[in-house]
């Protein structure tokens, strides 16, 4: 039986070196996707998930499952690298270009970015997010993004919108629930 | 009775941003005091929870399989990593070893090295000296007269063995002498890898920080702006503002300059549309030279005609309070 996700994390605190290759092996793929679609370019990518599996590697011992699923830790991780070389290289202009282009083409969220090669993952969950993306409005669609993806504030959301702070904290909740709602149809393939 | 004065919906509103880290910190702290709050915590822990999942579905959503060389690299980064967390874990270990046996080993031991607790036994303490306090080189002089020794040496009928004791006596004295003296070189060169690893890191951290600059002037290719600051007078201070207008970013090259009080800083300001905009705070250092990377400009010159620098204090201004000393002109991209 596979080990849970929480096992792999404690082997790696303990300083196995083959469980790091475990959790990259599983979760390699959405953490590229997640760094490509931040960074927009494949080989920034790469490095931002070299970093962010050695890092998890070193804070191993620091992971704590009450605070969350290995996932959303390496989430975390993933995405503060990535913002923050979006930030330093001075590419969100860019960034915020290209996200306006994918929220015009209804089909490309989770594409969008993707390189040549590469291969989209999907699976159940995989299918059912993006169905439930796509059932979400535009304008709470565009919220999500923008906080998720560019990591800005609620009041920067607000400005870049130009629409009220209130308004944009509900759409984005809102929005983050339906899908999570829509999620509840399919049973959970995360391994805590 | 709730802790806040943040209502239950009003703190809902804010996990999202708790669950993305995008919080203002007066927001932040307002949730975190809420979910410690016993009337809010459970309804906050659940929509963290909740949100979390719909943020890790949409990572999984977006899932792309990265190039399979990066597992490679990976490995081997981890070996790496592995490597210098083992060969920290063992100059650890050396280290504590070291200090656990200073701490057992009395504070005389120096003055009356030789611990040696046998020959202390067999003959008074052979005279050793060395050519130089740091000297690995001993000199054994045995003892002139020992009574006792001959005593026993007469009653035995050969001084053979008070020979070879005393020159057992002697070794054993020179072998700690030599132990000491090499744990003392030990420590010297421990003290000199030490300052030599503190000499590298300073280099590398100048290093990558010309090689920040470099980046910044190269990756600009064909997309840098060369602005150039003079002063009025002709031998007063200049300035070279390198602007890649590609990636909004530039560095600036500032020589001649005054130094300046502890609270006050030069300002580097664009007009913008006629209006001065602030740029970036900088001092310069002891020969009056700056070289300040990743200063932040536009990634257009469009409506930028100038250049100007003054001097304001160290927390910064919203507007030049004296009249530029340095000023240049935006001429465009070339």
């Amino acid at each position: 039986m596979a080990p849970l996700d929480v096992e792999v994390v404690q082997a790696m605190a303990r300083g196995e070196e083959p469980a790091a290759t475990i959790l990259y092996d599983r979760h390699a793929a959405a953490m590229y996707g997640l760094a490509l679609r931040i960074v927009g370019e494949p080989a920034d990518a790469e490095e931002v998930v070299l970093d962010a599996f050695a890092q998890a590697w070193r804070d191993a011992a620091r992971f704590d499952g009450a605070r969350g699923s290995v996932l959303g830790w390496l989430t975390t991780i993933t995405r503060t690298r990535a913002l923050d070389l979006v930030r330093a290289r001075g590419r969100r202009a860019r960034a915020t270009e290209a996200a306006s282009v994918a929220l015009d083409e209804p089909a490309a969220m989770g594409s969008g970015y993707a390189a040549p090669d590469a291969t989209v993952q999907e699976g159940e969950t995989a299918q059912v997010v993006h169905s439930a993306l796509q059932r979400l409005s535009p304008p709470q669609r565009q919220a999500i993004e923008l906080a998720f993806y560019e990591g800005l504030t609620h009041h920067e959301v607000a400005a870049r919108l130009q629409q009220p702070l209130g308004t944009v904290k509900t759409r984005i909740r809102q929005g983050l629930l339906k899908l999570r709602d829509s999620l509840q149809s399919v049973s959970p393939e995360r391994v805590v | 009775m709730s802790m806040t004065p943040w209502s239950l919906d009003e703190l809902l509103d804010l996990a999202p941003g708790y669950v993305f880290g995008g919080l203002e910190p007066s927001e932040r702290e307002a949730f975190e005091r809420g979910l410690r709050d016993p009337a809010f915590a459970a309804a906050l822990e659940a929509e963290v929870s909740a949100l979390r999942e719909a943020s890790d579905a949409m990572v999984q959503a977006d899932a792309v399989a990265p190039p399979p060389s990066l597992r490679d690299r990976l490995q081997a980064r981890i070996a790496v990593e592995a490597g210098t967390q083992h060969a920290a874990q063992v100059a650890g270990d050396v280290a504590k070893a070291e200090l656990k046996a200073r701490a057992a080993t009395p504070e005389s031991t120096p003055a009356t090295p030789a611990a040696p607790v046998a020959a202390a036994t067999v003959a008074p303490a052979a005279p050793v000296t060395r050519a130089t306090p740091t000297s690995r080189a001993v000199r054994v002089t045995p003892p002139r007269s020992a009574p006792a020794m001959d005593d026993l040496s007469r009653r035995r009928g050969s001084k053979a063995g008070w020979y070879a004791t005393a020159v057992m006596a002697a070794g054993l004295a020179a072998t700690a002498f030599f132990a000491l003296d090499l744990r003392n070189r030990v420590g010297v060169l421990e003290g000199e890898a030490r300052e030599k690893t503190a000499q590298v890191s300073r280099l590398e951290a100048k290093l990558g920080e010309k090689e920040r600059t470099l980046a910044t002037l190269l990756a600009g290719r064909g997309n840098v702006v060369l602005v150039n600051l003079d002063a009025t007078a002709p031998t007063g201070p200049g300035m070279q503002v390198f602007w890649n207008v590609r990636e909004g970013r530039a560095v600036v090259n500032a020589y001649g300059l005054a130094q300046v009080a502890a609270d006050r800083a030069y300002m580097l300001w664009m007009i913008r549309d006629g209006k001065p905009v602030p740029v970036k705070l900088f001092t310069p250092g002891e020969d009056g030279r700056a070289l300040v990377a990743d200063v932040e400009l536009p990634s257009s010159t469009t409506g930028i005609t100038l250049l100007a620098v003054t001097e304001e204090s160290a927390q910064g201004a919203e507007a030049p309070t004296m009249t530029p000393f340095l000023a240049g002109t935006v001429a465009g991209t070339k």
